[in-house]
């Protein structure tokens, strides 16, 4: 109960903290404050990705990185003169990508889980013996 | 149909080898049909093609006629033909070596009758055929490497025939190591041929001998010496000699047919052939002058005091082929094959009667164990005694004529130091001749008493071949050499030897019979009867009225009173001694060190490397865990990298 609590603080100073951050770069009107929250998802989604041992909790990870990268790329769309509608289009298809990404890797874990009998990646050793 | 018969020549002792090699064992004692008939034919056949060569007939004409069996090797720019040539030159080489070759196949049959390797001897023998009349015909530098390479082997198999004795394996492979000494010059020399003339064709147009004159003077020089080489190994030359006296381990015919009558003369022909060659550099014309002639009478100071009686015919046949070759040298080509002739036919008579006489007393080889042989073997004696008189140089003997011109040749064209050390071996050589004869054949028996009753004189088998040598050892002279400076020999060998002679501008000098010739003739003679006379002093004769008493205590008085000279030639001058020292001692050092230096050093320094790579993979191996998010990190890490160092590099631009 009482992580849930810390977890929760936690997330609402990182939040309160990201905003104060934004704000400082210039609010919804700056290039930087998109960016400056892209990259901190990224960097969550790859701390997840390295640091989580769970197989579904590291693919949900990845997702978090890929949807850091649209993010940026739809930030750039919205304040780089000349891109247009382009950077929308670009995200769409990393969009498509990523779900065809996720369908293949969940497909994966689920057939390594029915061999393995466990979601936990550091007992996917079988290639190092 | 000449193209056929020169095929022949070669091909039927060959057929002779493989049959007798593959079926002789089973013939057992019969084995000696098949090989001897061949060597008769082939002689028979070599008779006509050498005829029709010195007659000049169609299609051999004056320069000779070429035979291209095919294209060996076809390789593009390289293209080497299984060629024969037959000129002159040739045809005297051919009735050389078959008539020698039947002579001691016929020979063998009784000497080898009792030894159980019978039908190996007559397959060695042929085999030997093959080579030596592939390497007098071949018309390629790679097809006469090829044939002196095998007539190598086949007098390896043949000294070491008795293999179960140790001496002999052991002088079988002294023989095939120093050869290969000098033929590793020679191959050198056939590759400087190829580099420099991009052919190997020993005639015609485009081959070597009438091309040669293209190079420049050095390596005119370079291969000419290289050639020599080989010549020198093959021949026996110093510093390479020292494998003949050994190789007399072998049975005797072997001696006499490969040992003093035919293989020897190999380097003798080689150097002749090339004549043109070494004619384009007198430098090494002189080196063959001076190797020969120091040959001459280092090997004659030796056979003065041997005691084996092959011994000092094997000493004897290293210094009449530095004859040949100090003949060479001088540009003598004609005198030098008229020696290789006429010692071929009574060295080989020569080894054949010592053979006899060795067959007669039980093998005993030692001369101090014989003595008063002449009555009891008379034939063996009086062929032996032709050959004596003929290798002395008594006229009118074959000797006689081919030693006068050599030696008269070097004093005309400008050797006169070749002409003095040659008369002074002149000397010796008729002196170790008789004495030799004098402790075979004359003086007190000092047979084993054991053997003494049965001394018996050879059968007719092993007789009838040393008659037949003795007439040609007698008669090739006179035959040949007369008149002098204008013979029959001369006229064969002018049309061969004239562009290499012209090349050295020697002015052709005419004979004075009542001149300068007759006064060399007159030395030379008196020198034979002066080294006869002593010999007879010292070590008896027996010859009709002649009669000597040998003067063992006199000899015995003369050897102390020069201890050194005599020790020296009992010794062999301690060549085999100084080349145990330098290559089995010094050379065995060096070995030992260079073993250790490949060991140590370049040996571990490729296991160390190898090591080192096996020790760096065990180390890397944990980089590899198998782990997904260990390799997830080393792609964070390296995103990381690449994206920083951007930034910086993009900051700084």
């Amino acid at each position: 109960m009482i992580r849930i609590f810390v977890g929760a603080f936690l997330a609402a100073v990182f939040v309160g903290g990201l905003g104060i951050i934004a704000l400082a770069a210039g609010g919804s009107r700056s290039l930087n404050s998109y960016l400056i929250l892209a990259s901190l998802l990224f960097a969550i989604g790859m701390f997840g990705f390295l640091a989580r041992r769970n197989a579904i909790s590291m693919l949900m990870s990845i997702e978090l990185m890929l949807n850091a990268v649209n993010l940026s790329i739809v930030a750039f769309g919205g304040f780089v003169k000349g891109l247009g509608a382009s950077g929308s289009v670009i995200a769409l298809m990393v969009m498509a990508v990523a779900a065809a990404e996720a369908t293949v890797g969940l497909a994966i874990i689920i057939a390594i889980y029915r061999n393995k009998k466990t979601p936990l990646v550091d007992e996917y050793d079988a290639m190092s013996q | 149909m000449f193209d056929l018969l020169i095929v022949l020549i070669v091909a039927l002792p060959l057929v002779g080898f493989a049959v007798t090699a593959l079926i002789g064992r089973r013939l057992d004692k019969q084995a000696h049909w098949i090989p001897v008939g061949l060597i008769v034919i082939v002689w028979a056949i070599s008779m006509v093609v050498a005829f029709a060569t010195l007659t000049h007939a169609e299609p051999f004409g004056e320069a000779g006629h070429g035979v291209n069996l095919f294209t060996w090797i076809p390789a593009g720019d390289f293209q080497v033909h299984a060629a024969f040539y037959v000129d002159a030159l040739t045809a005297c080489l051919l009735i050389v070596v078959t008539t020698i070759g039947m002579l001691v196949h016929i020979y063998s049959i009784g000497y080898m009758s009792h030894d159980p390797g019978y039908w190996r001897f007559f397959a060695y023998l042929n085999l030997f055929m093959f080579s030596m009349l592939l390497l007098v015909m071949a018309d390629s530098f790679l097809v006469l490497f090829v044939a002196w390479e095998l007539v190598g082997l086949s007098s390896y198999l043949l000294i070491g025939f008795w293999k179960h004795k140790r001496t002999a394996a052991l002088a079988a492979k002294k023989a095939f190591i120093v050869n290969r000494v000098g033929d590793v010059g020679f191959a050198l020399g056939i590759m400087l041929i190829f580099a420099s003339l991009h052919t190997l064709d020993i005639h015609g147009a485009d081959g070597v001998l009438a091309r040669i004159g293209t190079l420049d003077h050095g390596t005119i020089l370079a291969i000419s010496l290289l050639i020599f080489a080989g010549a020198m190994g093959k021949s026996a030359q110093f510093p390479l000699h020292v494998w003949l006296p050994d190789a007399m381990e072998g049975p005797t015919p072997v001696s006499a047919l490969i040992h003093a009558a035919t293989m020897v003369n190999a380097g003798v022909y080689l150097v002749a052939r090339t004549s043109p060659i070494f004619a384009g550099a007198q430098e090494a014309l002189v080196v063959v002058a001076a190797i020969g002639i120091f040959t001459a009478i280092l090997a004659a100071s030796i056979a003065m005091t041997q005691t084996d009686i092959k011994r000092v015919l094997a000493y004897s046949t290293l210094s009449q082929l530095g004859y040949m070759f100090a003949a060479l040298g001088v540009g003598a080509f004609t005198a030098a094959i008229f020696h290789l002739m006429a010692h071929g036919f009574f060295k080989g008579l020569l080894f054949l009667g010592s053979g006899s006489v060795i067959h007669s007393v039980h093998e005993e080889q030692d001369m101090r164990r014989m003595g008063g042989l002449a009555r009891k073997i008379p034939i063996t004696y009086a062929t032996m005694l032709v050959g004596s008189l003929a290798i002395a140089g008594i006229p009118p003997l074959a000797g006689f004529f081919s030693k006068d011109e050599i030696l008269g040749e070097a004093f005309k064209l400008g050797f006169p130091w070749v002409w003095a050390i040659g008369v002074i071996v002149a000397l010796m050589t008729a002196f170790y001749m008789f004495r030799l004869m004098g402790l075979t054949f004359w003086g007190e028996s000092r047979v084993d008493p054991h053997v003494e009753p049965n001394i018996h004189e050879s059968p007719p088998v092993m007789t009838w071949p040393l008659i037949l040598l003795a007439i040609p050892s007698a008669l090739v002279g006179l035959v040949l050499g007369l008149p002098f400076g204008a013979g029959l020999l001369a006229s064969w060998l002018e049309p061969i030897f004239t562009p290499s002679t012209a090349a050295l501008h020697h002015t052709e000098a005419r004979f004075q019979l009542f001149g300068i010739d007759g006064a060399l003739i007159v030395v030379s003679v008196a020198v034979a009867a002066i080294g006869i006379a002593i010999a007879w002093r010292l070590f008896g004769a027996e010859i009709g009225r002649i009669r000597f008493r040998p003067r063992p205590e006199t000899v015995t008085a003369i050897s102390s009173r020069a201890p050194f000279l005599y020790r020296a030639s009992l010794n062999k001058w301690w060549f085999d001694e100084l080349n145990h020292l330098l290559f089995i001692v010094i050379g065995g050092r060096i070995a030992a060190f260079l073993w250790w230096f490949d060991r140590r050093v370049i040996d571990d320094t490729v296991n160390d490397l190898a090591k080192a790579t096996v020790g760096a993979g065990r180390g890397l191996r944990r980089v590899q865990t198998g782990r997904v998010q260990n390799y997830a990190l080393g792609i964070a890490v390296g995103l990381l990298v690449m994206a920083g160092s951007f930034l910086i590099l993009a900051g700084r631009a």
